[in-house]
């Protein structure tokens, strides 16, 4: 089960932008609903990322649901099945935002802030966590054309560790016993 | 070295550090498997 969702807020431009990426572990329920408007309420968020929406249709009203009347700038990318699914939320009195890109990998926004003019790459991510898959979604991201991405941000569920101290000893104690 | 430490290092990617949180993941068993799943990057120019 994911534990918390990712607080990152970014300096630009003497501004503040605040960013909440989060594993939701499916959204269809209205715990799901009031625990996200409780997290944007607490820390006013400016763009949200989710990940493991576990939906399949895309319905614009449904971001209502858990999003002030602020968030009200929509991306998504359905799951297959039970599996992954994203969707990003942004303001769109702050950004004028377009998706360059999106699979089931991953959905990419570019922001254009409206009042510094000045442009940013939101990528949500939602890697495999079948090992089989892992391998193609590094190759996939290797091979992100990401030349023209201007202050790239890249965040969400990698499925992926970096070192070994990622992991607690738990497991391994299980494993030896 | 780790696949996933290479590619951040090939994209030029530069780790936002998710404060006082070790693990992102848990099995919620007594003894759980605690795990880092979750990153967020940026690019450093």
């Amino acid at each position: 089960m994911p534990l918390y969702p990712y607080h990152c807020s970014f300096m630009d431009n003497n501004r503040y932008t605040k960013v909440l990426f989060w594993n939701i572990s499916g959204i269809n329920s209205k715990e799901k609903w009031d625990a996200i408007s409780d997290k944007i309420n607490e820390s006013a968020y400016h763009i949200l990322c989710l990940q493991e929406t576990k939906r399949e249709v895309f319905d614009p009203l449904y971001p209502k649901k858990f999003c002030l009347r602020s968030l009200d700038s929509f991306a998504f990318s359905a799951s297959i099945g039970a599996f992954g699914g994203l969707q990003t939320v942004c303001n769109s009195n702050l950004f004028d935002g377009i998706v360059v890109q999106s699979n089931s990998y991953a959905i990419t926004i570019k922001l254009l802030c409206r009042t510094n003019k000045k442009c940013i790459h939101i990528t949500n991510v939602y890697g495999p966590s079948n090992p089989t898959q892992k391998m193609s979604f590094a190759t996939w991201l290797m091979n992100l054309e990401t030349e023209n991405y201007e202050n790239w941000v890249l965040g969400g569920d990698f499925n992926l560790i970096r070192n070994p101290e990622n992991r607690n000893i738990n497991q391994v104690v299980i494993w030896e016993r | 070295m780790n696949l996933f430490n290479e590619l951040i290092l090939d994209l030029d990617l530069a780790e936002i550090p998710f404060s006082g949180r070790s693990y992102t993941w848990s099995t919620m068993q007594s003894d759980p498997l605690l795990v880092k799943l979750d990153w967020v990057f940026t690019s450093s120019s």
